[in-house]
């Protein structure tokens, strides 16, 4: 009983001592929570200071113009202008979302259908003319008057392509320099920031490869690519002609010529980039971690960490360098997705027509239709190419040089 | 490239039109040999010209640079270190050491690094000295730090 009573009297002694370390532990700790939630709130609104101010100072101007540039529709996938949408996507309140985007594309996508509609039912309705005029003539006219027939609905056929392919041609050409116009106004920002980041050897290596998929590669489409595809037009609709003379083989040259330079130019490229980029970052980083770093690793305290002005000051430029990246991002999608869409509605489209035809008359007509939509790829490579490119630059410097924030 | 394009065109062209209006008769398979050594000439007219090499320097001369924002590098940069420098401040007043006068030197390239500390307070005596020296260094992350 005695020991019993002993064992009950330290249980006694052992509860209030925990009761007291609770007591002395909630009170020490408590404060500290306030003061932990009066730094949150604070760094908080320290932070978003530092955004505004640092947004405030960048030259965004040529990014808003192309921002007012693009389609009605997809402006409204973004906020009222660039620095609302960064500001969105810092504070996480951007709107944009998938099924948003979803649905730009099917509007986009019914109105390239339209487009390229009355075009197929006039070489079908053409198309059915001429069989019908074939049948006629085969009993009463010459041979001369069957090939001048043969040769008006060439023409006519031409005439209703041609009338679109040109279109597609203005509108590559137009998304190419608006592409070239984006790249210009949002790398030099993204490299300034990068620089103030500590991303010097990076912002070295990237400014080359910037100024050549900017200068170079776009000149390169526009003065290469766009010509060449040109050339396979031509080439598909005279080769196609007459029986005499078959030009089928200049068009594989030029297009597989075409082919061959545009990837080994993009592959090049990312090659460079990927591999120039990641070294670089891993340089950078080095340097950093072996040099003197100023004040950050010196307050371990959750809650002091972020409160230091200058950790916020660096935090808020890695925010508006991601976002504004984002945003780039999504403005290059706003730039190429309707030409896009519509290229390969085009050639689809041609597609369609050249199957629906090929029963009905002369297998050169569908052949022709056949060549024209499959030369339409290039176009679509070197879109997409280019978007896919800067796409790859952008994720590199948003993945590289987060400091305080991974 | 748009020259030799239309004379492909237009030769091709002008081939139909003379079959269509050509009589048929023996001369007309001659005529449609000639014609197509002539659509072949007009083809490989521009391949000599190609051999030079002189397209390639068309593109490697257009090269444009890509360069920061020079002014807002500067104000950010100088925003960041007075942050550093105020921060510093702080500290060292928590520490006890007010009033002191010094200068901070950050790195040429990596605007927030510090690379020396230059202290400018004669009076001090050695052991403080050291002390300070030290405290200095545990703050900065290990910079250099040195009396004036």
């Amino acid at each position: 009983m005695k020991f019993k009573g002993k064992i009950s009297i330290y249980i006694q002694y052992f509860c209030i001592a925990l009761i007291l370390c609770i007591a002395l532990v909630t009170s020490v700790i408590r404060p500290d929570e306030i003061c932990y939630a009066d730094n949150v709130q604070d760094s908080q609104e320290i932070l978003e200071d530092n955004i505004d101010q640092n947004l405030s100072g960048l030259d965004l101007e040529s990014l808003q113009r192309i921002f007012e540039s693009l389609d009605g529709d997809f402006k409204s996938l973004f906020g009222e202008d660039v620095v609302t949408t960064v500001k969105g996507i810092i504070q996480g309140t951007f709107r944009g979302d998938f099924s948003t985007f979803m649905e730009i594309l099917l509007k986009g996508l019914g109105k390239c259908v339209l487009d390229v509609l009355p075009m197929i039912l006039t070489i079908i309705a053409v198309a059915i003319i001429y069989s019908l005029l074939e049948g006629l003539t085969s009993s009463f006219a010459q041979k001369p008057t069957r090939k001048l027939i043969y040769f008006a609905t060439y023409s006519a056929i031409i005439v209703l392509v041609m009338a679109q392919v040109g279109g597609i041609i203005t509108l590559t050409t137009n998304t190419i320099g608006n592409i070239k116009l984006l790249m210009e106004s949002i790398f030099p920002i993204l490299l300034t920031l990068t620089t103030l980041l500590g991303g010097v050897n990076s912002s070295a290596f990237f400014s080359p490869l910037m100024a050549t998929l900017t200068t170079f590669i776009t000149t390169f489409i526009s003065s290469v690519i766009i010509p060449f595809f040109i050339a396979t037009i031509a080439f598909s609709i005279v080769g196609n002609m007459t029986s005499s003379v078959k030009l089928d083989k200049l068009t594989g040259f030029f297009k597989s010529t075409a082919t061959y330079v545009l990837g080994g130019v993009f592959g090049i490229f990312i090659a460079f980039l990927t591999f120039q980029g990641l070294t670089g970052g891993v340089i950078d980083s080095i340097s950093i971690k072996t040099a003197k770093f100023a004040l950050q690793s010196y307050i371990p305290i959750l809650g002091g960490y972020l409160s230091d002005g200058f950790d916020l000051m660096l935090a808020s430029l890695v925010l508006i360098k991601n976002s504004l990246g984002i945003v780039s991002l999504l403005m290059i999608l706003g730039v190429i997705a309707l030409p896009t869409l519509k290229i390969i509605i085009l050639s689809l489209a041609l597609k369609l027509a050249s199957g629906i035809i090929e029963p009905l008359c002369d297998s050169k007509f569908s052949k022709m239709l056949q060549s024209i939509s499959s030369n339409l790829t290039l176009l679509i490579v070197s879109l997409l190419g280019v978007a896919f490119m800067f796409l790859l630059t952008v994720m590199l410097v948003i993945y590289t040089f987060n400091i305080g924030i991974a | 490239m748009s020259g030799w394009l239309i004379g492909i065109v237009g030769v091709v062209s002008l081939g139909v039109l003379i079959e269509v209006l050509l009589p048929e008769g023996e001369n007309s398979k001659y005529i449609r040999g000639i014609f197509s050594i002539i659509v072949i000439f007009v083809i490989i007219s521009p391949l000599p010209k190609l051999a030079n090499g002189d397209y390639i320097n068309g593109f490697t001369s257009q090269k444009q640079e890509i360069s920061i924002d020079e002014e807002y590098y500067i104000s950010v940069k100088s925003d960041i270190q007075a942050k550093v420098e105020d921060n510093l401040k702080q500290k060292l007043e928590k520490a006890g050491y007010n009033d002191l006068s010094f200068d901070i030197q950050f790195d040429e390239e990596y605007v927030f690094m510090i690379n020396k500390i230059v202290v400018y307070d004669s009076d001090i005596d050695e052991q403080q000295w050291l002390k300070l020296k030290e405290f200095l260094s545990t703050v900065t992350g290990n910079a250099k730090v040195e009396k004036a």
